[in-house]
């Protein structure tokens, strides 16, 4: 009896020992595996940051370029822009007389973006050169995203400054003041 | 109290040197019992001549034959007047160390020169249990026993035994013996008590006190066994007993036997308890060796057998010394063990505290940063940007802005440059933006469609100054900033009219009215 205490006093430490080695044993795996799951965590956090900063700074850059849009947008006519057009070329050249006709949609339309559509619309006239020129000039700059796609002009024999025109202008139209995404009137179906 | 241990078998040979007497005593000690196997009595070894001392050849040589061809290893125990013996209160240190003080002591205190005797060390006050028991009195003031004898005379018996072919294994003392012997033989029964031992001899006699097994004093005194009074044995006996401050228990008296009772029995007229020692009754003889009849008187017997006790008695202290060292090298490593585990389980118990304490705090960290990323996702997952849709619609704005020509400015400067000879008419552009064939394989909203603006330019005007007229036309077109870079690089321009040549000209003339076409160069967008 007293030997086998004696005994198990001499292995009581080692018994420990191989427990608390054990117990280490399992705390040091635990201790690995918890690291590399803190690590990934934080990896991942650490994108969701980055990408919340790039958030952020698109955030800004978006601002920039609504601002930029929202100045584009300014000069760009609705899709009823037969009137503004008209006016325009009005008060561009008043010794002008010419006929505007209603904008035509081509079924495929020229622009992805679905808040825009392109319309074409057709002048036909005569007058000064001068005047013509000068109303083309101010048309170029009060409607930047319009383009004349036809231009034809045909001087008269008698008076050089004199001339006939016929003009294709192709510009872009909005749907609406908001720019929803969808368009609302039947003239902007998408091909 | 030393035991015998029973599984041991020790065999001694102790021959006595007495001037009076030889006795020689094989002993055999098989577990309890102590049996005296040879007992040879003899005449003294030593003889005067012309004043000295001299060893006498044959009784070394009866001796050795008596105990028989076997024995080639003797112990001696010299019982000479000559001899001296002290008591040293030292510690022990080193064999040298021991040397120097016990030879200061002898040269000092008792006056003799150590150099010319030979002599033997015992520490007494030792315990055999264990080394460290051993350590610790070697550590102590500890008491010992320095007997000796004229180096002459120990040489000369040597010699005298080698010659006979028989070695001195050691040589012993009775002062020595007698603690020895008593321990041996007096058992456990007065262990714990203070008792004195008398010897008496040819010359003198010598007390040794001891109490609880440890020799507290030892004196040697003078006086001659013929005329040795109880009183003065008496007298010594009381110094002794004021020195201990305890009472005396018995008095052991032994030597020859009929001085023995006599002082034995004057001890005990006196008061004294007091007996002859009789422990050698506990020896019993070999049966052949009594029916022979030399067993001699049991007095003659009792330095020999005391001898050969303390032999005994070494042997197994050796024994015990050895297993005691045995299980002591068994216990250091169990200890050892021990420690080292306990030092491991420390260690570990440490590491695994703080990598619990650190698996814990990353338990708590990982349950943070989860609840983190989840806010994190969620907050994200809110807050995603149009940007690529706005950028977008930018792109084709600003591309359907870049698509544009200045056909007015073109058409300015096509006037003004006034080409000699020519009257320009009419001019037509035409500036088609259309979507490129579609690829079938490509889906629409992945932004497949790619645009190209094609067209012409077409100038019409009449022609007064023939093919030169039509040269400089050329050169303008090719001249003008505006023009050349958006037409066709293979094939910018073409008349479509007509040269007309009239028989009896030398050179051919161009037609009236004149009419280029300029092909647009290709963009794709």
């Amino acid at each position: 009896m007293n030997d086998s205490v004696k005994l198990l006093f001499r292995l009581a430490p080692a018994g420990v020992a191989m427990a608390l080695m054990v117990f280490c044993f399992n705390q040091g795996s635990r201790f690995v595996r918890q690291g590399a799951a803190l690590s990934v965590i934080d990896g991942k956090i650490k994108a969701i940051e980055k990408q919340e900063q790039d958030a952020k700074e698109a955030e800004l850059l978006l601002g920039m370029e609504m601002e930029q849009l929202r100045k584009h947008e300014k000069q760009i006519p609705l899709v009823d822009g037969y009137i503004h057009l008209s006016r325009l070329l009005s008060d561009a050249a008043s010794g002008l007389s010419f006929t505007l006709a209603p904008a035509e949609f081509s079924t495929h339309n020229l622009l992805q973006t679905p808040e825009y559509c392109v319309g074409s619309f057709r002048v036909n006239g005569s007058g000064e050169f001068a005047n013509v020129r000068a109303a083309l000039d101010r048309l170029s700059v009060e409607m930047p995203f319009a383009r004349i796609s036809e231009m034809h002009l045909f001087f008269a024999p008698t008076n050089k400054n004199r001339v006939d025109f016929s003009l294709s202008l192709q510009a872009v139209l909005r749907f609406n003041e908001e720019s929803p995404s969808a368009p609302s009137t039947s003239l902007a179906k998408r091909p | 109290m030393n035991t015998i241990n029973e599984r041991t078998v020790n065999e001694v040979t102790a021959i006595e040197v007495s001037p009076r007497y030889t006795v020689a005593i094989r002993l055999r000690v098989i577990g309890q019992a102590v049996v005296v196997e040879k007992c040879i009595s003899e005449g003294p070894i030593f003889l005067m001549e012309g004043g000295r001392m001299k060893v006498h050849s044959q009784v070394v040589k009866k001796i050795v034959h008596g105990l028989g061809e076997g024995v080639k290893n003797v112990s001696l125990v010299v019982n000479m007047p000559s001899e001296v013996s002290f008591l040293q209160q030292t510690s022990i240190g080193t064999e040298s160390s021991l040397r120097s003080e016990i030879h200061q002591a002898a040269q000092l205190s008792h006056k003799i020169d150590l150099t010319k005797y030979h002599w033997t060390v015992t520490p007494l006050a030792k315990d055999l249990d264990n080394k460290h028991r051993l350590k610790e009195a070697f550590s102590n003031k500890t008491s010992m026993l320095v007997s000796g004898a004229r180096r002459e005379h120990v040489e000369a018996l040597r010699a005298a035994f080698r010659k006979e072919k028989c070695a001195v294994e050691q040589t012993l003392f009775p002062p020595v013996c007698l603690e020895k012997a008593f321990d041996f033989f007096s058992g456990n029964m007065l262990e714990n008590e203070t008792v004195v031992l008398c010897q008496s001899t040819e010359s003198c006699f010598s007390l040794t006190l001891l109490k609880k097994n440890r020799i507290l004093e030892h004196h040697i005194y003078p006086g001659d066994a013929a005329g040795l009074q109880t009183a003065q044995v008496l007298d010594a006996i009381g110094t002794l007993q004021q020195r201990c401050k305890s009472a005396i228990r018995c008095v052991f008296v032994s030597g020859e036997t009929d001085l023995s009772e006599r002082i034995s029995s004057g001890l005990k007229a006196g008061g004294c308890y007091a007996r002859t020692w009789n422990a050698i009754r506990k020896l019993s003889a070999a049966p052949e060796l009594k029916q022979s009849g030399n067993y001699p008187e049991e007095s003659y017997l009792f330095n020999a057998a005391a001898g050969a006790a303390m032999l005994v008695l070494e042997g197994q202290a050796r024994a015990d010394e050895e297993a005691a060292e045995t299980a002591l090298d068994e216990g250091i490593i169990a200890q050892k063990w021990v420690q080292l585990s306990a030092a491991a389980a420390c260690l570990l118990g440490m590491l695994s505290g703080g990598l619990f304490f650190f698996n814990e705090r990353l338990g708590q960290e990982i349950k943070a940063s989860e609840g983190k990323l989840k806010k994190a996702q969620q907050t994200v997952s809110v807050r995603e940007v149009p940007l690529e849709s706005t950028k977008k619609r930018i792109r084709e704005l600003e591309w359907f802005r870049e698509s544009r020509r200045n056909w007015p400015q073109i058409a300015v400067d096509l006037i003004e440059s006034n080409p000699w000879g020519l009257e320009i008419v009419q001019v037509k552009a035409t500036d088609g933006l259309m979507l490129d064939d579609l690829n079938p394989f490509d889906s629409a909203t992945t932004g497949a469609l790619k645009r190209k603006n094609t067209g012409s330019l077409l100038i019409e005007a009449r022609n007064h100054g023939g093919l030169s007229s039509l040269e400089a036309l050329r050169d303008t077109l090719r001249e003008n900033p505006r023009v050349w870079p958006i037409l066709n690089r293979k094939n910018p321009f073409r008349f479509l009219n007509n040269i007309e040549a009239s028989s009896g000209q030398p050179e051919a003339a161009a037609a009236a009215l004149v009419t280029v076409e300029c092909l647009l160069e290709e963009r794709l967008f």
